[in-house]
């Protein structure tokens, strides 16, 4: 079965926005093991689509990998009609949801007085939240992050076999790095442990395939890294 | 209907413009000029045997312990050691000579500053020997990567440095140069008490002739891009407040995958809007051209991005006078 990929942008003015949440999935649907599933902007970035809403299936969970495209700060990231944040009743994973990828400034900013375990809660069975720790740009050839992103997670090893895959996160830091300015900082929130029948379920070094891999649903910790573009 | 500077909270002066400033002429080094220092590079890396694969944005040269991308664009060049990343059992390394410091919101991890400025000149070392670093560097740095691990409640269960970025930033005419295409990166992983270098990311086009364009004052600068960007004008005209907490002239050098005529100037802007009709309020960064078409026409200066933003933010309107 293929791993189904989605792209959620609001462009206000800014089409590189829908470009860059767009490059992610449509690279990666010319792969065989992958399918673009799910693509909603503007008026139909909903937030029941990423809160948990009685009498309706949240469209992020249809999906294995998602590229959101829409602004944020360390507590919430937007949606058309308000936005989502650390209090809201989010489970990504719940039903698919691995990655969850944007450009959402600050989204993942980790200070002493503000960790970025407000997070945590909404992991369900995802694995990484990939954002930033700073303000994130547009305006200076940022399109393309989306792109670069799926290019190194997956799509260079798929066409070109002895290519070596890039982890998801160094793919996330070296797509950050070739559309950023150094005084941006890349971030993840990545979740780590086992099954629930205790095999590991290490995501440390964990790529895009086509094959689903093990969810971390036990003995679950947390590791946040953030670095410099 | 465009902003003005009363519809901005500036937390930050106005940048003060010279009255005009060189905008260079690009060019971007050949493969068959990088060819040797590719391979000194590589053999350094021990990257071994590389296949070289013509891609729409680059040569990928790559092997089993990984590859050298070379950007046609702009003669960029990226280099990584596959393995070395993924050597390690985590995101945590161990180096000697570690401080960690706290402002009051920041804490960070730092080496020690014998041990980096060891790194720096190791690391300029070997990029001065391959020809990946420009002439026109600024400021030199060792980053750490900043880990931490948290149970599942979110307590801190322990935190410290990862991989080590040494990282070279330009600049030109005393103005620095920002964006991604500004800047020289040799990633290091700790190994017996030393360092081992593991990849290189280098984007830094060719300076040439520098022809002289003129500034307008700041406040009719900043009317070229960021008071007639398309989202902040339609937050402000529902009423949200806008925040500038960064207003700072630069030059902007775009990423290596894109094609770049000049070396321009642009306001590299950050700042946050408040709640609102429109909704939450949230943070934004932006560069937006400093000087308006009509200077660069004036100085017979023509290139693909003079005229609008990179990034299609602000809308082309070529008749607008300096």
């Amino acid at each position: 079965m293929a791993r189904t990929l989605g792209s959620w942008w609001i462009k206000d003015g800014i089409d590189g926005r829908r470009i860059e949440a767009q490059g992610f999935a449509s690279l990666l649907d010319g792969l065989s093991g992958f399918d673009w599933i799910e693509d909603h902007g503007d008026s139909d970035v909903l937030e029941k689509d990423f809160v948990e809403t009685a009498n309706w299936t949240e469209r992020i969970d249809n999906v294995d990998a998602v590229m959101m495209s829409s602004h944020g700060n360390p507590n919430a990231f937007s949606v058309w009609n308000g936005s989502v944040s650390t209090s809201d009743t989010v489970k990504f994973g719940k039903s698919d949801l691995e990655i969850f990828a944007t450009h959402a400034c600050s989204l993942l900013e980790h200070t002493a007085t503000n960790s970025v375990g407000r997070w945590i809660p909404a992991f369900d069975r995802l694995h990484y939240m990939f954002g930033f720790h700073t303000s994130s740009y547009s305006g200076g050839g940022q399109n393309a992050r989306g792109t670069y992103f799926a290019m190194y997670a997956a799509w260079l090893h798929a066409v070109l076999p002895f290519f070596p895959q890039y982890t998801l996160r160094e793919s996330w830091k070296k797509a950050n790095i070739l559309v950023e300015g150094s005084d941006v900082q890349w971030a993840y929130l990545r979740c780590t442990g086992t099954d629930a029948n205790g095999n590991s379920a290490d995501t440390y070094n964990e790529m895009l395939d086509p094959a689903e891999p093990r969810d971390p649903t036990a003995n679950r910790s947390f590791w946040t890294a953030r670095g410099s573009c | 209907m465009a902003l003005t500077l009363k519809d901005l909270d500036l937390k930050v002066s106005l940048p003060k413009l010279p009255p005009s400033v060189p905008v260079f002429e690009l060019s971007a080094p050949s493969l068959d000029e990088r060819r040797p220092g590719l391979e000194q590079l590589s053999k350094h890396l021990g990257l071994g045997d590389l296949r070289a694969i013509q891609l729409d944005h680059a040569l990928m040269m790559a092997g089993e312990r990984g590859e050298i991308e070379y950007f046609y664009a702009s003669g960029g060049v990226w280099a990584r050691d596959a393995a070395a990343a993924q050597e390690s059992p985590g995101e945590l390394r161990r180096w000697d000579d570690i401080h960690e410091s706290e402002n009051g919101k920041e804490r960070r991890f730092t080496l020690g500053p014998d041990t980096q400025s060891r790194l720096i000149s190791q690391a300029r070392e070997l990029l001065q020997g391959t020809g990946l670093i420009g002439k026109e560097v600024d400021s030199e740095t060792v980053e750490l990567d900043q880990v931490a691990h948290l149970d599942g409640k979110g307590q801190e269960l322990e935190r410290g440095p990862g991989q080590a970025t040494v990282k070279f930033s330009y600049a030109a005419e005393g103005i620095p140069v920002g964006g991604p295409g500004a800047k020289t990166l040799m990633f290091a992983e700790p190994e017996n008490g030393n360092v081992r270098f593991t990849g290189a990311f280098h984007a830094w086009r060719t300076l040439g002739t520098g022809h002289p364009v003129k500034l307008p004052p700041a406040e009719k600068a900043l009317a070229v891009g960021l008071l007639i960007d398309p989202e902040l004008v339609a937050y402000r005209a529902a009423g949200h407040k806008i925040r500038i907490t960064r207003l700072d002239l630069r030059y902007l050098a775009l990423p290596a995958f894109m094609r770049q005529s000049h070396l321009f100037p642009a306001f590299q802007i950050e700042g946050d809007v408040s709640d609102g009709k429109k909704g939450s309020g949230f943070r934004f960064a932006r560069f937006h051209h400093a000087a308006p078409p009509a200077a660069y026409a004036a100085a017979s200066v023509y290139g693909p991005y003079l005229n609008v933003n990179p990034d299609g933010i602000a809308p082309v309107s070529p008749q607008r006078k300096a």
